[in-house]
C-alpha cells in the first residue's frame, strides 16, 4: 500500500488536533488542549480507486513558544494548512508556515483548511480573502471539526493531489 | 543484585532501553515501563517486538537515527512525541545511540518539569483571552467614533450655557476614554495586514 506523510500545519488553537480526531476517530471535544510535540496517527484513505495509508503528523501550533522544526517537515508528501476562520491573524501564520514548508519539502501539494465553519457569526475571513486564496491557485476547503463538515473532503482532496503529484525525493528512493 | 538495582532504577525513571535489531524488530533490554508493556506483550526484558505499530513515531525516529547509530555517531534525541496509551496521552522522548556496536534507543516518558504541556496550555489560554480582549476593545471603536461626532455637533450648536457646560464635561470624559482606547493594542487583524 502507498504510504504518505502528511503534516498538519497552522497557528495555535486553530483546530489541527480536532480535525485529526474527527477524521481518524470521528470524535470532537469542545475542550482546547494545546499540543506539545508531535502526534502521529494513521488512516487508510481510498482515493482515485487506490488505497493510501496516511501518516498524519499533528504538529504543535506555531507561536512565540514553539517553532516548527525542519526535521518534522522532511519527507512529507503534502500538508494541510489550517486556519481558524474566526481569527484572521492565523492566516498570516499559515502563510509563514507555507513558506517554511516549501523551503524544506519543496513544491508538495497542500490544502488550505478554513476551520471552525460552525462559528459563522464570528467569522473574520471574508469572501474577498477567501477568493484571494483561490485566485492564487490554492485549494481551499471550509471545515468544521465540530460538525465534521468538509473534513473528509479536505483529506481526500490532499490525498488525490499527492497521488497525482511527482514523487518527492524521499518517495523516489 | 545489580540487575535488580538497575531494574528498579529504570522503573523509577520510567524509561526503557531497546535495541534495534537487524531484522527491524526491537529487543527490550530493561524491564518494560507500564506504558510499554502492551507494545511488548511479554513484558520481561529480552522480549522482541515491532513496536512501530504502537508508537508510529518510531518509524521516523529509526529513519533519522542512522547517523547516531553509526560507530562514530553521537547520541541524538528526538521528540517529544505525544503517544496515546490507554486513556492517557504520554509525552515521550527517544534518544538514539551506539554503544559497543549496538544500536540502542532510550525511550523515556517526560513528566514533571520536563512535560511542558500544563505551562503551554496556560500560556496559550492567556493568549486566546488576550486576543479576545483586543477584539472586544476593537468593537468599541465604531461607537466611540459615533460619540465623537455627536459631541462635536453639540459643541458646534448654540446651546444655553448650562447645556454647553454639560457638553464640555462630556467632551472631556470622552477625550479620556479615547486616550485609553488609543493606548490599547490594535486588533491583530489590522496589525498584520
Amino acid at each position: 500500500m502507498i504510504q504518505k506523510k502528511v503534516c498538519m500545519l497552522g497557528g495555535f488553537a486553530v483546530g489541527k488536533t480536532s480535525l485529526v480526531a474527527r477524521f481518524v476517530s470521528s470524535i470532537f471535544s469542545e475542550k482546547y488542549l494545546s499540543t506539545v510535540g508531535v502526534k502521529i496517527d494513521k488512516k487508510v484513505v481510498a482515493a482515485d480507486g487506490r488505497e493510501t495509508m496516511l501518516m498524519i503528523w499533528d504538529i504543535y501550533g506555531q507561536d512565540d513558544f514553539q517553532t516548527v522544526q525542519p526535521s518534522q517537515l522532511r519527507g512529507m508528501s503534502g500538508y494541510l494548512l489550517v486556519v481558524d476562520g474566526t481569527r484572521r491573524a492565523t492566516l498570516e501564520v499559515a502563510r509563514q508556515l507555507h513558506d517554511k514548508a516549501r523551503e524544506i519539502a519543496g513544491d508538495v501539494p497542500f490544502v488550505v483548511v478554513l476551520n471552525k465553519a460552525d462559528l459563522a457569526t464570528s467569522w473574520e475571513i471574508d469572501d474577498v480573502a477567501f477568493f484571494k486564496l483561490v485566485e492564487q491557485g490554492w485549494r481551499v476547503v471550509k471545515t468544521s471539526a465540530k460538525t465534521g463538515e468538509g473534513v473528509e473532503h479536505a483529506f481526500e482532496t490532499l490525498t488525490r493531489a499527492m497521488l497525482n503529484a511527482p514523487p518527492t525525493p524521499d518517495e523516489a528512493l | 543484585m545489580t540487575d535488580t538495582l538497575f531494574g528498579h532504577l529504570f522503573r523509577a525513571l520510567d524509561l526503557a532501553i531497546v535495541e534495534r535489531l537487524s531484522d527491524g524488530l526491537f529487543q527490550l533490554l530493561t524491564p518494560a515501563p507500564v506504558w510499554l508493556e502492551q507494545a511488548f506483550e511479554a513484558a520481561p526484558a529480552g522480549a522482541r517486538a515491532s513496536v512501530d505499530g504502537a508508537f508510529p513515531f518510531l518509524e521516523d525516529v529509526v529513519h533519522q537515527a542512522r547517523a547516531a547509530w553509526r560507530p562514530d555517531g553521537t547520541p541524538q534525541s528526538f521528540g517529544p512525541f505525544a503517544a496515546p496509551v490507554g486513556d492517557e496521552e504520554l509525552l515521550l522522548r527517544a534518544t538514539a545511540l551506539n554503544v559497543e556496536g549496538r544500536t540502542l534507543l532510550v525511550l523515556e516518558r517526560l513528566q514533571g518539569v520536563a512535560d511542558a504541556r500544563p505551562m503551554l496550555q496556560k500560556a496559550r489560554e492567556r493568549m486566546l483571552e488576550g486576543e479576545d480582549l483586543v477584539r472586544r476593545v476593537h468593537a468599541l471603536h465604531p461607537p466611540a467614533v459615533a460619540i465623537d461626532r455627536t459631541i462635536a455637533s453639540l459643541r458646534a450648536a448654540a446651546l444655553p450655557a448650562d447645556q454647553q457646560a454639560l457638553v464640555t464635561a462630556l467632551y472631556e470624559a470622552n477625550e479620556r476614554l479615547r486616550d485609553a482606547l488609543g493606548r490599547l493594542p490594535a486588533p491583530p487583524v489590522r496589525q498584520r495586514r
